[in-house]
């Protein structure tokens, strides 16, 4: 057997080496150094070609061939490689407006389950805050749905908006909303790539059941000091970015955005409000900074730094019949994280990345009171906290075993620690016993990628999941499998299956004003989440790929769902949350996608469509029957149209339509005793609405139009700025927020009073809502280069340094 | 947490400027709703045997009907229409009975409901405490304890009700003319009593309390003069400690998140109350 096991490892590893060498290397912009995520590269003889991950990152083994290497915006390359044995490559790409672009002819299509958005593509869409936003452009895709207009929360596939998971980096981030979800945390500045996952996960992605949004971010360009400066309605961001070092080997890259309501809303609460006794100010900030070094070609390490908060407080007015009394309320939640990140590497056929973080998510709120004339027990403090750690070690092992068999091998350990409710209340007689839940998830994982002849592309991978908690361990086997035809170049059928599990709830408590997310481990009798899709479709190219479609339809079926039992809201009420759960939830949801995009020419845009159904079942919900998940819309459509103006000008038309949200209706009137008595010592009886199944009604189609332009500019002093308009709802559409049965409309007064007939009214919130935003970009070490000498052109003729191959 | 609700009002005050909200008609026909016979009782020691019968109506409809022709049953006794959908008897209600009441009426199913009377609870001392706390809109908070005798040896729910402005008080049932209600404000974390608990938290069980007397702690916005000036000082308001039965405890429950039985609430409690700082 031992020998039968020999004979075969070498057939699989060494015979297919003996005839073809390996090309392995990072495709980057020619002038910053930044990667660039998803360029394709392959052998001109169309026998193989592959995509680079999101570290720049590819690996292929060939025969004497030339190979090409192609990315949206920059010029299509073809290097001949030189004779020899297997290549180290560093592919330096310049965009299409300085060399004339070459016509891409092959490569496989993405998925059909993967939504890639790069930084430009975002840039143009109107956004609400006139500035663009992650979550609200990923909203736009098939697929992904928004909760309530203007929120944040996302949902994927008829999935809960705790089930997806945000990578910044390779590290998941716990919160993802500002300003109660009207914004998103991730500052456009920085990024690079946007890659969701809406199914059929790689191996190496766990943890969540629905969506992974990896988010790449950028790394400081090397190529001089430079930075820009944006200020929209709720806020101003600042970035800088550069070489720390002459040599180049050390960059840096970061940004900064900070709100500047806080004065005005202070002013607005308190002058107009003046009856009000205290003040009121919100605002939120946030700081990502990152420094890389790459010592040589072969290794590259980064240090990542995130750190955002939001901040509701209000101050008590001095009273001047209590002068001695001061008081305030506080709320502040947010994310903290840092990174350390080492990708090495080893050989052609051998990559590795290891990176080790720490994340902290808390929600705090607080009361103070103090009266100075009351002495020591007049003053008193209350605090809520709920927090989530996470101190992780990553480490991902790529590998090329044969040119049609590359592997991805790899390990992930976290120990969490959630406080899901902690109370303190200064004056209480004994303070409330902390509940902290540690525990600890690892998972090993190994994906292939077997290609088996031209046509078919085997993905079978494993994910092999464990969790300690407390009181229990859960193990998880996570098969994923996918198979890919390409029949005809630029177009691919897939077909995939997979299971996930999910160790951590989410759970939404009331807060001052918004819902606070609190989040809760899977527990001996709160098991985690589980989840399983089968999902096809099919992704062509047309026209040169001028234009695309995606087509894709899925069934998911999830389990171990949670709920808050009823009577359950705010954090307060979350102590021993355990016994406050549904924990017996079971999802199903299914659709189909329609995605069409044209990524080429002055006129370019995406037009997407989504059927879906999804459905929750609880026991002790709805009586035990099935209904309609609260955010789900069975139909959502998009259609973005851009178009270039000459030099300066950059229209956006976006139109979005939709079905509205499922509401429970009332379906009849009855009386009760309302607790209270007449003077003939009778109960008084009030009406009081009768309603029906849960989520059984919807509330009328939601659409409207935005509009945005974008004008690019040299200021007098030669700094690229931009002008960003948007107008948000341009028809003035007031969609249904909400519903309520009233017997008369509140906004009029004419309204005959003696009707106590009821009739059902939509609460509308977003009129037209025209924005506009001011960017400029500097270029602190412009005047020192030029003094440099000129850069030189591209070389057809490669140069090699450190045994890399510089192909430019 | 009732500070965070102050809180939340003036936020969405403020919002309401930037984000004006707008009503607009949606929906004036709907589906018919199959009728139901509604029946109501809020059964109290010392009161009369009544209950009051309706029907449901669609919400297009302009009232709620009473029903005036049914066939009330209460053990045995049947009850006359005394008008407006109600029905009486000269029996009075006493305390530990049980009541099972059938209700015919043409063109309806036939309903049965029943309810045991507790017994009032019996409240020890009510003291003020020194402290005040602050809400999200600057009103402060004035704390009271509250404590009463807890039977440990039966299921027992109770039922707290702050009421701001009486007009007449009857020793033998509580505040009899009209009144506002409000709920106190109880800290779920001040008691193993109230930790698990569902809202509203002046509904509670005797489950998880070990003591045959039970301290109470809540507090009450100082704006609430009429009470927080009050508990001892010469005004119109009382506090009233109900003891309720099982079905009505679930009602009060499920009414605080909106949602109301179709057959109505056929209700048992029997309470203390607190006036002018003495005991009634």
């Amino acid at each position: 057997m031992r020998r039968f096991l020999t004979l075969f490892c070498l057939f699989v590893f060494l015979l297919p080496c003996a005839a073809e060498r390996r090309v392995s290397g990072f495709v980057k912009d020619a002038q910053s150094r930044e990667v660039l995520i998803g360029a394709n590269v392959w052998c001109a003889s169309g026998r193989t070609g592959v995509a680079t991950d999101n570290r720049g990152y590819f690996q292929l083994q060939s025969g004497p061939d030339t190979l090409v290497v192609s990315y949206v915006g920059y010029a299509t390359r073809k290097f001949p490689l030189p004779a020899g044995r297997d290549t180290l490559l560093q592919v330096l790409l310049s965009s299409a407006t300085e060399l004339q672009e070459l016509e891409v002819t092959a490569s496989r299509p993405p998925r059909a389950d993967v939504v890639r958005l790069t930084a430009d593509q975002m840039a143009f869409l109107p956004a609400l805050g006139g500035k663009p936003d992650v979550v609200k452009a990923l909203q736009l895709m098939a697929g992904i749905q928004g909760a309530t207009e203007g929120s944040s929360l996302m949902m994927v596939r008829g999935g809960d908006p705790g089930q997806n998971q945000y990578l910044l980096d390779n590290v998941p981030l716990v919160y993802v909303n500002h300003l109660g979800g009207f914004m998103s945390v991730f500052n456009p500045e920085i990024i690079n790539s946007i890659d969701v996952y809406k199914g059929n996960f790689p191996a190496r992605f766990g943890g969540k059941l629905s969506g992974i949004v990896d988010l790449t971010q950028r790394e400081g360009d090397v190529s001089g000091h430079k930075g820009s400066f944006s200020i929209g309605l709720t806020d101003a961001s600042l970035t800088f970015e550069g070489p720390l070092s002459e040599n180049r080997k050390w960059s840096y890259l970061v940004t900064a955005r900070k709100t500047f309501t806080e004065a005005l809303m202070a002013a607005a609460s308190g002058l107009l409000m003046a009856e009000n006794k205290s003040v009121m100010a919100y605002g939120f900030h946030d700081v990502n900074a990152k420094i890389t070094y790459r010592p040589d070609e072969r290794n590259s390490l980064s240090l990542n730094l995130y750190q955002g908060d939001d901040y509701l407080g209000t101050w008590l007015k001095k009273m001047e019949q209590q002068p001695d009394v001061s008081g305030s309320t506080g709320s502040v939640w947010g994310n903290f994280m840092v990174s350390g990140r080492w990708n090495h590497v080893f050989s052609s056929r051998l990559f590795a990345e290891n990176i080790l973080s720490y994340t902290r998510y808390r929600f705090r709120e607080s009361e103070r009171y103090s009266d100075g004339a009351g002495g020591a027990q007049s003053d008193s403090e209350n605090i809520w906290r709920s927090s989530v750690q996470d101190l992780s070690w990553r480490s991902a092992w790529k590998f090329s075993a044969a040119r049609w068999w590359r592997m991805e091998v790899g390990s992930q350990l976290s120990w969490l620690s959630y406080e899901p409710n902690y109370v303190y209340a200064s004056l209480a007689p004994s303070q409330q016993a902390r509940q902290i839940y540690r525990s600890a998830e690892m998972a090993v994982y190994w994906e292939n990628r077997i290609e088996l002849g031209r046509h078919f592309l085997l993905q079978p991978s494993v994910r092999l999941s464990g969790y300690e908690t407390e009181d229990a361990f859960f193990w998880q086997p996570e098969p994923r499998l996918s198979l890919q035809y390409s029949p005809w170049n630029g177009h691919t059928f897939t077909l995939a299956a997979m299971t996930v599990s999910q160790n951590a709830h989410l759970l939404f408590a009331d807060g001052f004003i918004l819902k606070n997310e609190v989040w809760f481990p899977a527990l001996k009798n709160v098991p985690p989440q589980r989840s399983g899709q089968l999902s096809g479709g099919w992704t062509g190219y047309f026209h040169d790929r001028m234009f695309s479609v995606q087509l894709e339809g899925y069934y998911k079926k999830m389990e171990n769902l949670v709920a808050l039992k009823d009577g359950y809201h705010e954090l307060a009420d979350l102590a021993d949350m355990e016994q406050k759960l549904e924990t017996d939830g079971v999802g199903e949801a299914y659709g189909v996608e329609l995605t069409l995009k044209k990524e080429k020419g002055v006129w370019t845009g995406f037009l997407t469509y989504a059927w879906s159904e999804s459905w929750r079942t609880f026991q002790n919900i709805n009586g035990g029957k099935p209904y309609d998940f609260e955010y789900n819309r069975p139909h959502s459509f998009a259609v973005s149209i851009n178009r270039k103006l000459g030099e300066h000008w950059n229209l956006n038309v976006l139109w979005v339509c939709a079905s509205g949200l499922p509401y429970t209706p009332a379906v009849g009137r009855v009386l009760v005793p309302s607790g209270t008595f007449d003077a003939n010592g009778l109960p008084v009886m009030e009406e009081q609405l009768v309603y029906g199944d849960k989520y059984s009604a919807r509330l009328p189609l939601y659409h409207r139009l935005d509009v945005g332009a974008v004008y690019d500019y040299r200021t007098r002093r030669g700094n690229r700025a931009q002008w960003s308009f948007s107008v948000y709802n341009l028809y003035n559409r007031m969609n249904a927020y909400d519903c309520a049965y009233l017997s008369r409309n509140p906004d009029k007064d004419d309204f005959p009073q003696e009707d106590t007939t009821l009739k059902l009214y939509q609460i509308s919130y977003y009129p037209i809502i025209p924005t506009f935003s001011w960017k400029m970009y500097f270029d602190y070490s412009a005047a020192r280069q030029k003094h440099e000498p000129k850069r030189r052109q591209p070389s057809e003729k490669p140069a090699r340094k450190h045994g890399w191959l510089y192909l430019e | 947490m009732d500070n965070k609700r102050a809180g939340k009002l003036a936020v969405f005050a403020l919002l309401s400027v930037v984000f004006t909200s707008c009503y607009k008609l949606l929906e004036t026909d709907f589906p018919d709703y199959e009728p139901s016979l509604v029946l109501n009782a809020m059964l109290r020691p010392g009161d009369a045997l009544r209950v009051h019968v309706s029907r449901s109506a669609n919400l297009g409809d302009s009232a709620v009907l009473p029903v005036n022709d049914a066939v009330v049953r209460i053990n045995d006794t049947v009850l006359p229409p005394v008008g407006d959908g109600w029905y009486a008897s000269s029996d009075s209600v006493r305390a530990g009975s049980t009541y099972v009441c059938t209700v015919e009426a043409s063109g309806f199913p036939a309903i049965t409901r029943s309810a045991t009377v507790p017994y009032a609870p019996e409240i020890v001392s009510l003291s003020v405490l020194p402290e005040l706390s602050v809400s999200a809109s600057g009103e402060m908070n004035r704390r009271y304890n509250l404590t009463f005798r807890n039977d440990t040896s039966r299921l027992c729910y109770y039922h707290f009700v702050l009421a701001d402005y009486v007009e007449d008080y009857r020793p033998a049932t509580g505040p009899a003319s009209s009144m506002s209600v409000s709920e106190a404000v109880i800290d779920p974390n001040s008691n193993v009593v109230f930790r698990n608990e569902p809202e509203p938290l002046s509904v509670f069980s005797n489950v998880n309390m070990d003591s045959d007397v039970f301290t109470l702690q809540w507090s009450v916005p100082t704006q609430m003069r009429s009470l927080a000036d009050t508990v001892f000082v010469n005004c119109s308001a009382c506090l009233e400690l109900q003891s309720v039965s099982a079905e009505y405890y679930r009602h009060l429950k499920r009414a605080a998140a909106g949602y109301y039985d179709k057959n109505g609430i056929f209700a048992a409690y029997a309470s203390t109350c607190y006036v002018l700082g003495e005991q009634k």
